[in-house]
């Protein structure tokens, strides 16, 4: 296989081996060689290239593939407002934990530093809005670059890594080859020491509650918290990222969504519970200042990160490991006649009743349109 | 949305919750239309989020992705005026102008539909799920119970 080939080249193969299916972006100037080699590729495996009328709503699209498929999103821009327009959709993925990866187009190295067209600080602007944000300087490194991004863009808490591409750079000669097709990041599960405290707490508790945030729902997570439902029919309470955790045939365990204001049943259930199981939590998604405030019942905290620790959310137990293998592994040493009280049931009941009530539309109307509901 | 619609199957129903980013949802439906292209997509924006990335159209129209795009129009951001109601007694900055989103669906090359009442609703998404292309329904929306969003509605966990 010959050598002879770019940057540009270079970045095309290494997102081709890790099969990248879609490129969202604009076109411009100091990136134009990376686009033509996107549109007239006949690689079978090459990205498609799809162009928007807007970086921003380019990386919006990518974010929503990062969230849909767990794998990042690609956006490419050119230099200058191309990359400032990435901000607004770039930050939004990391704070909710969509993995994007951005490419943005920059004057040459030589430029870098002066008023010239199109030249701004684009690592720099983009640093705080990313996981990670670096400039290739030689293109020998373009490959690693990508692969390293794309690592980390994907990596729990998953968010958006940014790429500045000086054109030189993407049209420099490179030697060698690229990073292969990335082996997946294994975590393992809680070990049995702290499976048997958590299955303690659980036993203890009156009235134990899963609240299932952003990271609970993955494929694999979900399937594991049916798993244990199964086992143990205890309330559950979405964030509005967990929307979906609960599958139709365990409504009977669904208690609503909480987020942004605290007045749902869902809040009230996670106030009488004496133990919350936090899976997946994160504070942006509905802060513990909001939800947690006036409780005394204690939390174990379930991620794939540690959490952030705040005045008003200090766990009592933390655990950072694979969730799906963690939840699996409870349910398969909780003890077989484990269950809630029948008063408790019968109380549980009555407040599911309460729950679907709200649902119904109110039959007055104003007459000036429709009712949300 | 987040408290009253259902759905059993995670990734399926997706907010932008963490920064409330407007514009997210045309974009999002296009990114679901690509990876789904097998299963319905149905998008739904306020009035005023919706034009914060409505030129995206011009992509859902080129790559004939099967969108159904609600919007639902009261001519304000009612999610920052009921919440400055609550706070001061009267809104500020929050009034937009008309916009006939059909007539702007229609300008792109897609399809655009009102419905004024729930029966009308029914059909526009009955004939929107058969059509081909993006499909935008602009809904006059009633949002004066918005403000019960803020209320209490258990006693004892009251904000």
């Amino acid at each position: 296989m010959s050598t002879e080939k770019n940057g540009a080249e270079a970045l095309f193969n290494s997102m081709v081996n890790q099969g990248v299916k879609y490129v969202f972006g604009l076109p411009g100037a100091k990136v134009d060689k990376l686009f033509d080699l996107l549109e007239y590729s006949d690689n079978p495996k090459a990205p498609k290239l799809i162009i928007t009328r807007h970086e921003q709503n380019a990386a919006f699209i990518a974010s929503g593939i990062g969230r849909l498929t767990g794998k990042p999103g690609v956006v490419a821009t050119t230099s200058g407002p191309g990359v400032s327009n990435l901000a607004t959709g770039l930050i939004t993925a990391t704070s909710e934990g969509d993995p994007v990866v951005a490419l943005g187009g920059q004057v040459p190295r030589n430029d870098v530093a002066r008023l010239t067209h199109q030249s701004i600080p684009s690592k720099e602007l983009l640093n705080s809005a990313t996981k990670d944000s670096v400039e290739v300087q030689d293109a020998n490194n373009i490959s690693e670059t990508f692969a390293n991004a794309y690592q980390t863009a994907m990596a729990p808490k998953s968010g958006a890594t940014f790429i500045s591409l000086p054109k030189d750079v993407l049209d420099d000669p490179v030697n060698g080859e690229e990073i292969k097709t990335l082996a997946p990041i294994q975590q393992g599960g809680a070990d049995s020491d702290t499976i048997n405290k958590i299955i303690n707490k659980i036993q203890h508790a009156k009235l134990p509650v899963i609240l299932a945030g952003m990271r609970s729902s993955s494929e694999e997570v979900t399937e594991a918290i049916h798993h244990f439902l199964h086992k143990f029919s205890i309330p559950v309470v979405e964030t509005f990222q967990g929307a979906g955790v609960i599958s139709r045939d365990l409504e009977k365990n669904y208690y609503g969504r909480v987020g942004l204001f605290r007045n749902q049943i869902g809040d009230a259930m996670l106030k009488e519970s004496d133990l919350v199981i936090a899976i997946g939590y994160d504070p942006v998604e509905y802060e513990a200042r909001i939800w947690n405030v006036g409780r005394t019942g204690e939390i174990i905290n379930l991620d794939s990160i540690a959490p952030e620790i705040s005045n008003e959310y200090q766990p009592d137990l933390v655990v950072q490991a694979d969730i799906a293998k963690t939840m699996k592994d409870l349910a398969h040493n909780l003890p077989a006649d484990i269950g809630l009280s029948d008063d408790l049931k019968e109380h549980l009941h009555q407040m599911q009743v309460s729950f679907v009530s709200q649902d119904e539309v109110p039959e007055k109307t104003s007459g000036k349109g429709l009712h949300p509901l | 949305m987040a408290r009253h619609f259902r759905s059993y199957k995670p990734r399926h129903l997706l907010f932008s919750n963490g920064m409330q980013t407007l514009g997210v949802a045309l974009p999002w439906a296009i990114a679901a239309a690509l990876e789904r292209p097998e299963q319905p997509i149905v998008s739904v924006a306020g009035d005023g989020g919706f034009l914060f990335s409505g030129q995206e159209l011009e992509t859902a129209v080129r790559l004939n992705l099967n969108i159904v795009q609600l919007v639902w129009n009261d001519g304000y951001y009612d999610m920052v005026k009921f919440q400055e109601e609550a706070k001061y007694g009267r809104h500020s900055g929050v009034t937009l102008g008309n916009v006939d989103f059909a007539k702007y669906a229609e300008s792109f090359g897609a399809t655009g539909m009102h419905a004024e009442t729930a029966d009308q609703l029914k059909d526009s998404l009955e004939k929107a799920f058969k059509t081909s292309g993006p499909v935008v329904i602009d809904i006059p929306v009633d949002y004066s119970d918005n403000i019960k969003l803020v209320s209490t509605l258990l006693e004892d966990v009251l904000n």
